[in-house]
């Protein structure tokens, strides 16, 4: 028996987990019962081109990944490694303005090490729900405090385009609201020359001219694309929906990071509850059972040493979450046999 | 201590004990008597209400390790008010929706802040080093082309000097080291050499790659069949890649955070 499969399947955890490879094997396992699934990865280090052997230039873009092993069996599974530039040009595109994507500001900003992988996330997500190509999206978060920058983005969407505008339009007047946005020099001149003057001024002083009217430029630009990440903010519900979604937080027996875990789950805004799946990977403890070496030697305390910090783990792990899942360590060097075993773990859950 | 730099920044792929090695690193630092600062960040949100993990700073109090949380909000605040000479102005500026809005959605911004007061503390003093816990694989990369990426934004003007100051600072000679800390498995050293490649197109720092939390050292033959097989991976994904690994550190014993931080401390020699 396995475990039913929700809309979303979101993988997050401390990192340098499994986190990658056990979200690739869920989605694997959906697609193998027949539904169509999207997997996605957020995660800057892109570990999933890896595990599947993908192109290095496919990012951004949906690959279907028919047979991962091999087998002859065909699945419907795409895969998307998230590329900030990408999803920024179809943010414009359906936004229909494509203009801004000729602004120097936004242009930068947008690289893969930009610094808006999070908050694009988000929209993107959105873009690929609504698409209704699939039945199942699982997502592979960034490690850690990241994974919260993720859950914050929604926040971020809305003060930017609530407050900032606001500033703006309560400085400039109705007027401006009402002509559809199309801003121009002298639009930028009334800006400068009226309300916000006093912030761009200080701004001016600081950064250059030339900072100031590119500046104004990528606001204005941005604005237009208001629509679109907007409408990223509904997701929000969805996410938090048990029906509709299934959080897993994952964590690794190699890595003690039960604090960090459990800050993880503090600060997820009530997404990751006790009753969301704790993933404990890397399991051994019935391997070291087994073991029998001679009382007092130096194998004797490796194996201590390696038994007491899972059985700790465990028991600390049972105080917070009601479900854990566990899955074993692969005894097996290639990334790809990794996925194909916990792929089998999965259905025998 | 040869060879010492004056700015270490420990990065890696996310859980493979960069915190831990930080930590003991600084353990280490002070054991050769030099003065030192474990940075890490704080608090990278504008709005105060959402908490940092804390992990790190607990275990460095334990420890009694010289510890520098970095503030966003009080790092802009100090910057600002210094190009403008006014706390006042920059109070208010910082408080204001606009201001808070826009550095909440630049994320790198803030990076480019907590580094610039960083590289100010180590031009002040030149008896410092500071050891930077910094943020996992790609955003340690955010951080270290933000300061690129503002510096191209800016064009001219104070940031833009600012910028050019601190690219200047981070890319001069034995000033900047980069320990990129990995695991023994394929995919965490194939991560850690990709890390390497990318940093290295921002500037040609000197960086080296660490394997943590190797079991090598415990292989002998009575070792159960598992084990074995596990070392056995971890030696052939390190000799696959042993042109990238400086130095293997081994698996502690220790049963808490605190006592592996200071068994390890003999080995951090090799991080220098």
């Amino acid at each position: 028996m396995s475990i039913e499969a929700r809309d979303f399947e979101i993988f997050s955890g401390t990192g340098g987990v499994g986190k990658t490879t056990l979200a690739t094997s869920r989605a694997i396992q959906i697609a193998q019962s027949g539904k169509r699934v999207l997997l996605i990865t957020i995660d800057p280090a892109k570990r999933l081109r890896e595990l599947l052997n993908l192109e290095l230039d496919m990012a951004g873009e949906v690959v279907s990944v028919e047979d991962p092993f091999s087998t002859g069996e065909k699945i419907s599974l795409d895969v998307e490694l998230m590329n900030p530039t990408s999803t920024f040009e179809r943010i414009v595109k359906e936004s229909d303005c494509e203009e801004v994507l000729t602004n120097r500001i936004l242009k930068i900003l947008t690289k893969p090490h930009g610094g808006l992988n999070e908050i694009l996330a988000i929209v993107e997500l959105n873009i690929q729900y609504k698409s209704g190509n699939y039945d199942v999206i699982v997502l592979d978060t960034p490690p850690g405090s990241h994974f919260l920058d993720f859950l914050e983005s929604v926040d971020r969407i809305k003060l930017f385009f609530d407050q900032s505008f606001i500033d703006i339009f309560n400085f400039l007047g109705k007027k401006v609201e009402k002509k559809s946005f199309s801003f121009g020099k002298k639009m930028v001149n009334i800006v400068v020359s009226t309300g916000v003057k006093k912030l761009l001024g200080y701004l001016n002083k600081v950064t250059g001219d030339k900072f100031v009217d590119d500046f104004i430029d990528a606001i204005i630009a941005i604005y237009k694309t208001k629509t679109t990440f907007l409408d990223a903010l509904k997701l929000q519900d969805t996410l938090k929906h048990s029906n509709h979604s299934a959080w897993y937080l994952v964590t690794s027996v190699e890595q003690n990071k039960l604090r960090e875990a459990l800050d993880l789950k503090a600060h997820a805004r009530g997404l990751i509850t006790k009753q969301s799946s704790i993933i404990l990977n890397k399991c051994i403890e019935e391997n070291l059972a087994e073991w029998t070496p001679e009382a007092d030697s130096k194998n004797f305390l490796l194996k201590e040493s390696l038994l007491n910090r899972e059985k700790k783990l465990k028991s600390d792990l049972k105080n917070h979450f009601e479900r854990i899942l566990e899955f074993p360590e692969i005894f097996n060097i290639s990334p790809l046999k990794h996925v194909e075993a916990l792929t089998q773990s999965w259905k025998q859950l | 201590m040869e060879n010492k730099k004056r700015f270490y920044i420990f990065t890696g792929k996310g859980g493979v004990g960069k915190t831990t090695l930080a930590l003991s690193f600084c353990k280490f630092l002070e054991s050769k008597n030099k003065k030192y600062i474990y940075a890490y960040i704080k608090n990278s949100k504008i709005d105060s209400s959402s908490k940092p993990l804390d992990e790190s700073i607990h275990l460095a109090k334990e420890l009694g390790i010289n510890t520098l949380g970095l503030d966003l909000l009080d790092c802009s605040r100090g910057y600002i008010s210094k190009k403008l000479k006014s706390k006042t102005i920059a109070s208010w500026i910082i408080k204001t929706p606009f201001f808070q809005s826009l550095i909440n959605m630049i994320p790198g911004f803030s990076y480019v802040i907590y580094l610039g007061q960083l590289l100010e503390m180590l031009v002040d003093d030149p008896e410092l080093t500071i050891t930077l816990d910094s943020p996992s694989s790609g955003h340690a990369l955010t951080m270290l082309e933000s300061t690129k990426n503002f510096n191209e934004i800016f064009q001219d003007g104070t940031v833009y000097e600012d910028t050019n100051k601190m690219l200047k600072v981070l890319q001069a000679n034995d000033f900047t080291k980069i320990n990129i800390i990995t695991l023994p498995t394929l995919l965490a050293i194939h991560e850690g050499e990709e890390l390497k490649e990318s940093l290295n197109k921002v500037h040609n720092f000197s960086t080296d790659i660490y394997s943590n939390n190797c079991l090598n050292e415990y292989l002998n033959e009575e070792l159960p069949d598992f084990l074995q097989a596990k070392i056995k991976n971890e030696k052939q994904a390190i000799s696959e890649n042993k042109e990238h690994i400086k130095n293997q550190i081994a698996y502690s014993m220790a049963h808490s955070s605190k006592e592996v931080i200071k068994d390890l401390v003999p080995s951090m020699q090799n991080l220098v």
